[in-house]
């Protein structure tokens, strides 16, 4: 056994690790795995791909892949792919034995339990669920990893050391004291794993989750529109319930038309009050003893005749004036065909809208 | 149908993945259109349902009003005011007569001289309905005349509504004064 008596770490209660015997450690020591499944390092072994810097990433992991493949230790081997500083960690284990006992789901979930301990630096010992793994870290990536049953012999160690290259820090002499780290819960590192291609199958089911997502969303539209649609018919009904009783009371029937024929009266005689328009006007002239020679006034304006000539009023001053009044708007004075004499013209403002004049002036 | 559905099954289960894809992704185009569609009918049947309770609530409020005594009585007023204030005839040739006697008498009452008063055409309306009458009287004019006319005007009982006026005041000229009116007509149901 090595000679050294470390208790082993447990798993965490939500971990189950299957181990080389196909059995399964866990806290409560279940025999029925629930919850994430880890593989005991006795079952994984592991492998760096050294990679040019020079290379992307897709072209790494397309490499990785291919040397994964071509490295397959397994007849039927099962591969997690990592991006590391260096490259990437090749983690491989035998698929057949590990499927064993495992149900086909959690199969595609399978990890190394040595991914759920915290990363280190240099050179280490941890101490497994079973077994012992020597490690050597670098720049924050894992370059080498070995398993032992029992805890490492000097021998065993040297041999270990030897077949790291280049290794930046200089290897102890003797095996370090095993570490015993408890298992980590989160997977950090599911975010450097170098996933399969997309395949056809993978097409198929995104194209089919997004028919089914929008065929969803039809539906909830469709039953909106159902329900909008049956409240516009119960308004219908509720509406024509009133006119109902409307049509069939004589009081109100009279009552309906005296207030059409109310509507139809001032409708009739709607419209811009011209005359009161001119007499605004007419007072603006008289302010400035002016005379018109002639003026007009009607639904779309006001027009007048002055008799004077642009030097003899201030024009400007008239101008502003007639603008001021209520209902003038847009005034453009316009020198006459006849000598001493001044035309103004105006629109007329109805109320509440904006004065057709000054439409499509430059502001 | 059992059978065609087993087909189906058969068929698909023999397809390559690749042809599954595409079977999928126009699944998802035609579902796509589906809800677009489907979005579209559910904004405007949901604009339905709102002017349909707007509708419904404006004719529960009509109905509150014109089911008050005060307010039937209020346009009960208001209503013989319309029949007192317009021309109520038969027919539009007694109507544009009567309007354009009473225009030449408010002319006169006002002491405008050389008098002329022409009735245009009918405004086109539907029977029931209120029509105005459209006249253009032409007289000399003088500021105290005018003033006169408008006063007169102004205390008739028939509603004149003036529309245009023009007044040519040219030196070495006679100063003329057109304006153009309009009156309500009512037409009257002839009589069995």
């Amino acid at each position: 056994m090595g000679g050294i008596n470390l208790k082993q770490p447990k798993a965490s209660q939500s971990m189950r690790v299957l181990l080389e015997s196909g059995t399964f450690a866990g806290a409560d020591g279940d025999a029925q795995p629930v919850g994430a499944i880890l593989l005991s390092r006795a079952l994984c072994r592991f492998s760096l791909y050294r990679a040019s810097p020079e290379l992307s990433r897709a072209h790494i992991a397309r490499a990785v892949r291919t040397h994964a493949e071509a490295n397959a230790p397994f007849v039927e081997t099962g591969t997690l792919l990592l991006r590391s500083p260096h490259g990437a960690e090749m983690w491989y284990w035998d698929k057949a034995q590990a499927s064993a006992g495992v149900s086909p789901k959690a199969l595609t979930t399978l990890a190394p339990e040595s991914l759920f301990r915290e990363a280190g630096e240099g050179w280490r010992i941890l101490a497994c669920v079973e077994g012992f793994e020597a490690q050597y870290w670098q720049e924050g990536g894992l370059v080498a990893s070995t398993w032992r049953r029992h805890a490492f012999t000097r021998e065993q160690w040297i041999a270990f050391a030897l077949g790291v290259e280049a290794a930046a820090h200089e290897p102890p002499d003797t095996p370090p004291a095993p570490t015993n780290t408890r298992l980590l819960t989160h997977a950090l590192w599911r975010g450097r794993e170098i996933k399969p291609p997309l395949t056809w199958r993978d097409a198929e089911t995104a194209a089919a989750s997004f028919a089914l997502c929008l065929s969803g969303l039809a539906a909830f539209f469709v039953g909106q529109g159902l329900h909008f649609e049956e409240d516009a018919r119960a308004s219908a009904r509720e509406t024509a319930a009133i006119e109902e009783s409307i049509a069939s009371n004589p009081a109100l029937r009279r009552a309906r038309e005296r207030a059409e024929l109310l509507l139809a009266f001032n409708s009739a005689n709607a419209g811009a009050d011209a005359l009161t328009a001119a007499a605004d006007a007419l007072s603006v002239f008289k302010q400035f003893g002016v005379e018109a020679e002639s003026w007009r006034a009607d639904q779309s304006g006001f027009h007048a005749i002055l008799s004077a000539s642009i030097s003899d009023i201030p024009l400007r001053d008239v101008v502003a004036a007639l603008e001021a009044t209520p209902l003038l708007c847009g005034v453009e004075p316009n020198l006459s065909s006849r000598e001493g004499a001044l035309e103004l013209s105006a629109a007329l403002e109805t109320a509440g809208a904006t004065c057709a004049a000054d439409r499509g002036r430059a502001p | 149908m059992k059978a065609a559905w087993r087909e189906l099954l058969r068929k698909l289960r023999a397809a390559t993945a690749r042809e599954r894809a595409g079977l999928a992704l126009v699944a998802a185009v035609a579902a796509l259109a589906a809800a677009l569609a489907a979005f579209d009918w559910a904004l405007g049947a949901g604009q339905e349902a709102r002017d349909g309770a707007a509708r419904r609530a404006d004719a529960a409020a009509v109905f509150t009003l014109e089911s008050s005594r005060v307010f039937q009585e209020r346009l009960a007023a208001e209503t013989n005011k319309v029949w007192r204030w317009s021309i109520v005839e038969t027919s539009e040739g007694v109507a544009l007569a009567q309007a354009v006697a009473a225009l030449e008498g408010l002319a006169a009452q006002a002491g405008l001289g050389d008098v002329l008063v022409t009735a245009d055409d009918l405004a086109p309306r539907e029977d029931g309905a209120v029509s105005s009458l459209s006249l253009t009287l032409n007289a000399d004019f003088d500021w105290a005349g005018f003033l006169r006319l408008l006063q007169a005007m102004e205390a008739s009982d028939l509603s004149v509504t003036p529309e245009a006026v023009e007044v040519s005041t040219i030196p070495d000229e006679a100063a003329r004064l057109t304006m153009s009116v309009r009156a309500p007509f009512l037409r009257e149901a002839p009589q069995p």
